[in-house]
C-alpha cells in the first residue's frame, strides 16, 4: 500500500481542495461539449489529466469513459424527451460497434499504430473540409428498404420549433461504419463518437443534431463494458473520478438543455473545430510514434 | 414507442441522480477528512477493486466508499439502459429490434469478460 503514503514536502503544493475543484470545472465543459456534439467529453478529459496534472494514461482513461457514461446518460433524458434520440437507429447500430470493438480487441496485436493515427489523422482532416463546403442539411428523399422495416425514419423539431420528417439512407454502410469506428476506437483509444456521428449525418443522412444526439446515446454503451472491467481491476479511483463525474454530470445537463436551442450551422461549425483538433492530435501522437 | 421511450429517459434521469447524490456525499466527504492529491496517481499502481474496498472499510472511510457506490450505479446504467430496450420492443412485438438488442447485450457482457481477464 506504498501509494498512501505521501511525502510531507510535496504536501505543500498539492491541495486536494483547489486541484479537485479545478478538474470539476475543466469536467463542466467538458460535459457541456460533449453532450451537444455526441462525443462524450473524453476528448477534453484524458488531456486535461494527463498533460495538467501529469496522470497517469491508465487512470486518465477510467475517468475519461467514465465521464462518456455520464455525458450519455445524463444528455440522454433530455435528448428522449426532445425526441433527438432515435433510439431505433441507435439499438441497431450499436450491433456494429459492440462487434467492432471485440474485433479491434483481438487483431490490436497485429497492427501497427503509427500508421493507423496518421491515416486517420489525415482522413478526419479530409472529412473536415468535405463537412466545412457542406451548409444545409440534406435529408434523404428515399427510405432504405431496412429502414423501412425496422421503422427507422422518425421526427425530430428543429430551432424553430418546426416538426421536421427524416428518412434514413444507406443503412448497410452506416452499420459497417460503426463496425469501423468500434474497431478504431478499440486500436486507438479514441472515443467512436467522431465517426459515428460522421457516418449518420454524412451516409446514413440524419440531421445533425439527430446525429449527434443518437451517437450521445450509443457511446455510453460501448464506454460500459470497458468502465466495468477498469472498475473491477480497481483503476477507476473515486478521489479522481468523482470531481470528474460530477462537473461531466452538470456540463452535459446543461448542454442538453441547450441542444434544442443552438442553430444547427453553428453545431456543425463546432464539431467541425473539434475535428480539426483531434485530427491534428492524432496526426501528431502517430509522428510520435 | 413514444411512450415508452420516456421510460428510459427517465430511469437515466433518476440513475444519474442517484449515483450523482452518492459521489457528491463522497466528495464532500473525503475532502473535509483526508487531503489526497492527485500525484498519487501520477504512477500506475495496480491494487483490484476487492483489496482498496477492503482498505477504506478498515480505514472508515465512508466518503471514498460512498464514492465508490456512485461510480458502481454509474455504470451499470447503461447495461440497464439496452435490457430495458430489449423489454419494450418485446411488448411491441417488434421482435427483429428486440433481438437485436439482445446482440448487443450479449456482446456487452462478452467484452467486460475479456476486460476483466486481461
Amino acid at each position: 500500500m506504498a501509494l498512501f503514503i505521501l511525502p510531507p514536502s510535496k504536501l505543500k503544493f498539492y491541495n486536494f481542495k483547489m486541484y479537485s475543484l479545478i478538474l470539476f470545472f475543466i469536467s463542466i465543459f467538458a460535459g457541456f461539449l460533449g453532450a451537444l456534439l455526441g462525443l462524450g467529453g473524453g476528448i477534453i478529459v484524458v488531456p486535461a489529466l494527463t498533460l495538467l496534472f501529469k496522470i497517469d494514461i491508465r487512470y486518465a482513461v477510467a475517468a475519461s469513459l467514465i465521464s462518456i457514461i455520464a455525458t450519455s446518460s445524463t444528455a440522454a433524458a433530455n435528448f428522449i424527451k426532445d425526441q433527438l434520440t432515435n433510439i431505433r437507429v441507435a439499438v441497431l447500430l450499436e450491433v456494429g460497434t459492440v462487434a467492432g470493438a471485440l474485433t479491434g480487441y483481438f487483431i490490436s496485436s497485429e497492427i501497427n499504430a503509427k500508421w493507423l493515427y496518421l491515416l486517420f489523422g489525415v482522413f478526419l482532416l479530409f472529412s473536415s473540409l468535405m463537412m466545412l463546403r457542406k451548409r444545409e442539411e440534406h435529408i434523404s428523399i428515399d427510405d432504405h428498404p431496412w429502414s423501412l422495416k425496422l421503422r427507422l425514419a422518425g421526427t425530430y423539431q428543429n430551432e424553430k420549433k418546426e416538426k421536421i420528417f427524416y428518412n434514413i439512407a444507406n443503412v448497410p454502410f452506416g452499420l459497417f461504419s460503426m463496425y469501423f469506428a468500434g474497431v478504431l476506437s478499440a486500436l486507438l483509444g479514441i472515443g467512436s463518437g467522431i465517426f459515428k456521428v460522421m457516418a449518420m449525418d454524412g451516409a446514413m443522412k440524419l440531421p445533425m443534431k439527430v446525429s449527434s444526439a443518437t451517437s450521445n446515446f450509443m457511446i455510453g454503451v460501448t464506454a460500459a463494458a470497458s468502465a466495468g472491467a477498469y472498475f473491477i481491476k480497481g483503476d477507476m479511483r473515486p478521489e479522481l473520478t468523482s470531481p470528474v463525474a460530477l462537473g461531466i454530470i452538470l456540463g452535459s445537463w446543461i448542454g442538453g438543455k441547450t441542444m434544442t436551442r443552438i442553430e444547427t450551422s453553428v453545431l456543425r461549425k463546432i464539431f467541425i473545430t473539434v475535428l480539426v483538433f483531434v485530427a491534428f492530435q492524432m496526426i501528431l501522437k502517430g509522428m510520435k510514434l | 414507442m413514444n411512450g415508452r421511450e420516456h421510460l428510459i429517459a427517465q430511469f437515466l434521469k433518476l440513475g444519474v441522480i442517484v449515483s450523482g447524490l452518492f459521489m457528491f456525499i463522497g466528495q464532500i466527504k473525503s475532502m473535509r477528512f483526508s487531503e489526497y492529491p492527485f500525484f498519487n496517481f501520477q504512477t500506475y499502481d495496480q491494487i483490484p477493486l476487492k483489496e482498496l474496498i477492503n482498505y477504506y472499510i478498515k480505514l472508515k472511510d465512508w466518503g471514498i466508499l460512498s464514492s465508490y457506490i456512485g461510480l458502481f450505479v454509474l455504470i451499470l446504467l447503461p447495461f440497464i439502459r439496452v435490457i430495458m430496450t430489449i423489454f419494450i420492443f418485446l411488448r411491441n412485438k417488434e421482435y427483429a429490434l428486440s433481438g437485436i438488442a439482445l446482440i448487443v447485450l450479449s456482446g456487452l457482457f462478452f467484452s467486460l469478460y475479456l476486460g476483466i481477464r486481461v
